[in-house]
């Protein structure tokens, strides 16, 4: 095909677009969005309206919804911004948006099949399957288009405002036009075969409602329960088959085996946005203060006003363990340790065996008892968050000073973290302990392939990468997705050959 | 005028369409049953035949927008499957459906540009077809806000705007007032005397026989008739005498010469044949009566086509 037919396409496609009343009203509507990253800016000093007039700090901001932020203040900035950025582009963009699109464009291709318009467009030189894929481009750079202004405009209002916006950030433009252009081959392949608006609408609607059910609740959820069974399974020594859960027999074998069968074959749409997480982090790459291997401990920043005193980066906690300070009211004060041993036990003619977290406290409390001069050892636990936390914490009185202990344990693999507290205070040393271990475990994440350690989408969006395999794979994800479209594009074109206008 | 040359520019050899019904195409009906022309270059060609006699068919089969059931059709000597061949072709249908969302220019840019016009030339064409179809002034707005006559005159640059050698036209002045029809008649006659191959399907049997040097008449997808337009028009036998004063014993007269007198005003009407015709202008003359015009009636297009309808059964 020449030149001129390539370009008359495209400005067919372009002049359709913009004649188009949704793409209008979408415009329109997209325009206040980006003219409030003009006038709301996210400085590190806080919220800044118009310019300077006000400013809300981040603390008073977080108050408002009786929250509460004790991250540095260059940090809260930028989590506002990339939290904004997510929930407009990715969420509301990503589904609302969407949405709209494949309402204003659902009628592209039946449009020009209708008697007469086609009788004009197909009696050119140019191949029907040609002409198809131009209409189908056609819905793409509408929301390639709306991406843009939208991705770009955000980008520059909080670049200009807010003095900073994540790059990768533009990426999300892919993400949508991928998603957009995976769903819109369900409705081109429907508006072929039905010739009507409203049956390629209705249908691309559905779909993306129910491919989106499939693949980011249902199946990230049955993953995640199978790898959770197969965990505790090889923690336990159960020789089960790999991947098998008991949902995979039965009659709820037939749902889970349904549940894989639609996610091979559907298009994986929700995949797009971690991958776009995947990119943004190969961009700009994750910024931590402290990393253990062996044990995948990962921490972010310390909370306030906990001081780290190593060196921050990679560390090796079995022989260098890390340390905190910090100074509270009315003379308080403790020193944390963390510390990582490994907890397989070896019996001679047995498969080693791993000690719980709760196993250590059991073992403490024995090793405090009948010891003079403490407190009598109070054994508790830390479960409310991502990480659970064996804890004993005793006091003691030495020299007239009220001395708080406490030493906490969590595992971690083959491994388990133990996290010791010294320090003096008034309170009682059990609250004192627990108020400590917990405000500082709150920013511990064991950043490992396992799901015991995380929710479904955090433990798929780490299995999801571009080397794994090939049920977690990007390029198997983008790849299959692709060929889904592509084949649907080719029974559209296979079945417009055979129409006689 | 340029002469149609002898190497025929559509050929179509036992041309069956048969449309299916049902889910497994099972039944159906014939569109058309084994048809075959030929169409010589530079001609005018014209294609009449009641509502579903199957000559929009057998153009969209030409065109590639109808697959045929069986049969063979050639166009420039090549398969008329290949898209390649309509870059020569241009193509007016019945109740045509421009893009609306384009203005006239845009659109003509737009038809210009796929049919593979050169970037350079398509300017000067737009313009020259603009003007010759007299949609210059209205050729800014949107093609959603014209008239019906002025879709059909855009329409009819659209098929022209790649200067084609052959250009179909599927009722060219369906919704056209009479001075658009005028308009658009005198463009047809300029491109048959430019030697661009016609093929015209319209209802309006007098355009037809205006235009026309060769008609094939369809019906039920066969061919009922074809040939040239004196072929299908004949001399009915009846010659029309037009005189300065009628005489009042006209009949009297004119007695043992021919059959079936009809006087009408300012003459007569009478079945003779060339001797009689003689013998009748002698009586005329030595009876004293001044003869204006001798006129041999012909059949119009219009009583020919109606005439072979009703011997063949009628429209379906």
């Amino acid at each position: 095909m020449n030149k001129p037919i390539l370009r008359a396409l495209y400005l067919d496609a372009y002049y359709q677009v913009l004649d188009n009343k949704v793409f209008r009203i979408l415009a329109l509507l997209v325009c206040p969005i980006i003219l409030l990253t003009f006038v709301i800016g996210f400085r590190p000093e806080g919220i800044v309206l118009f310019w300077g007039m006000k400013t809300i700090s981040y603390a008073e901001f977080a108050g408002w919804f009786g929250q509460h932020i004790g991250a540095d203040s260059k940090d809260v900035n930028l989590a506002f911004i990339q939290n904004v950025q997510h929930l407009i582009v990715d969420q509301l963009a990503g589904n609302v948006g969407i949405l709209l699109s494949l309402a204003a464009t659902a009628f592209f291709v039946p449009r020009m099949l209708e008697k007469g318009a086609a009788d004009v467009v197909f009696s050119r030189p140019v191949g029907r399957a040609t002409l198809l894929l131009a209409r189908y481009l056609a819905g793409v750079l509408f929301v390639g288009m709306l991406g843009a202004v939208l991705v770009i405009g955000m980008h520059m209002g909080f670049l200009i405002v807010s003095g900073a916006s994540d790059p990768a950030f533009l990426w999300s433009i892919l993400t949508l036009t991928y998603v957009f252009a995976l769903v819109h081959a369900v409705s081109t392949v429907v508006a072929v075969f039905s010739r009507s608006s409203v049956a390629a609408l209705l249908t691309s609607v559905l779909f993306f409602s129910f491919n989106g059910c499939v693949q980011s609740k249902a199946w990230i959820w049955l993953e995640w329960g199978r790898a959770r069974a197969e965990a505790a399974r090889a923690e336990s020594g159960d020789a089960a088959p790999e991947g098998k859960l008991d949902l995979d027999e039965g009659t709820a074998g037939l749902f889970t085996h349904t549940l894989d069968v639609l996610h091979f074959t559907l298009p994986k749409t929700s995949d797009a946005d971690l991958i776009v997480v995947k990119l943004r982090t190969l961009v700009s790459g994750e910024k931590e203060l402290l990393r253990d291997g062996p044990g995948s401990l990962v921490l972010h920043s310390s909370p306030p006003p906990y001081v780290y005193s190593p060196p921050p980066g990679e560390a090796d906690l079995a022989h260098e363990p890390a340390r905190w300070s910090w100074s509270g009211a009315a003379g308080a004060e403790c020193t944390l340790t963390l510390r990582r041993e490994s907890r397989l036990v070896d019996k001679p003619g047995e498969k080693p065996r791993k000690r719980s977290s709760a196993e250590y406290a059991r073992d403490c409390m024995s090793a405090l008892k009948g010891q003079p001069g403490g407190d009598v050892p109070e054994r508790s636990k830390i479960q409310e968050q991502r990480i659970e936390l064996e804890f004993v914490a005793w006091g003691e009185t030495r020299e007239a000073r009220k001395l708080a202990h406490a030493k906490a344990w969590f595992c971690s693999g083959d491994w388990a973290y133990v996290l010791e507290l010294e320090g003096e205070t008034a309170a009682l040393p059990g609250d004192f302990a627990r108020d400590r271990l917990r405000e500082l475990s709150q920013s511990f994440l064991i950043d490992r392939d396992d799901p015991r350690y995380m929710d479904p989408v955090a433990w798929y969006t780490h299995r999801l990468d571009w080397d794994a395999p090939l049920r977690h794979n990007i390029f198997f994800s983008v790849g299959s997705s692709v060929l889904f479209a592509l084949l649907l594009l080719a029974l559209a074109a296979w079945k417009l050959r055979r129409i006689d206008f | 005028m340029s002469e149609p040359t002898q190497a025929p520019l559509i050929r179509a050899r036992e041309l069956k369409k048969l449309y299916r019904k049902g889910m497994f195409g099972r039944g159906g009906f014939p569109a058309l049953d084994g048809v075959s022309i030929e169409v010589g270059r530079g001609s005018v060609f014209g294609l009449l035949g009641p509502n579903g006699a199957g000559k929009t068919t057998m153009v969209k089969i030409f065109l590639g927008l109808v697959h045929r059931t069986g049969g063979e059709v050639e166009l420039f000597g090549q398969d008329c499957a290949d898209p390649a061949l309509r870059r020569r072709i241009g193509y007016l249908p019945e109740a045509h459906r421009l893009p609306g969302y384009l203005t006239g220019r845009q659109m003509l840019r737009l038809f210009a540009q796929m049919s593979g016009c050169e970037t350079s030339e398509i300017d000067d064409r737009i313009e020259k077809q603009l003007a010759q179809v007299g949609m210059r002034e209205a050729a800014g707005r949107k093609i959603s806000e014209y008239s019906k006559g002025m879709q059909q005159r855009i329409g009819l640059a659209q098929a022209l705007i790649h200067e084609p050698e052959l250009v179909f036209l599927d009722e060219p002045t369906d919704g056209v007032d009479p001075v658009g029809r005028m308009a658009i008649r005198e463009i047809v006659l300029e491109l048959k005397h430019k030697g661009v191959t016609l093929f015209l399907n319209s209802h309006l049997l007098m355009e037809v026989e205006m235009i026309c040097d060769r008609v094939v008449i369809l019906s039920r997808g066969k061919i009922l008739r074809q040939g040239t337009m004196s072929e299908l028009t004949p001399r009915t036998g009846s010659v029309r005498f037009e005189l300065k004063s009628v005489p009042a014993d006209l009949a009297t007269l004119l007695a043992g010469i021919g059959t079936a007198l009809v006087p009408q005003e300012n003459g007569f009407e009478l079945a003779l044949n060339d001797e009689e015709l003689d013998r009748c202008i002698d009586k005329l003359r030595s009876a004293g009566v001044s003869i204006r015009a001798v006129l041999p009636r012909k059949l119009s297009l219009e009583e020919s086509f109606v005439g072979m309808l009703k011997g063949e059964g009628g429209p379906r």
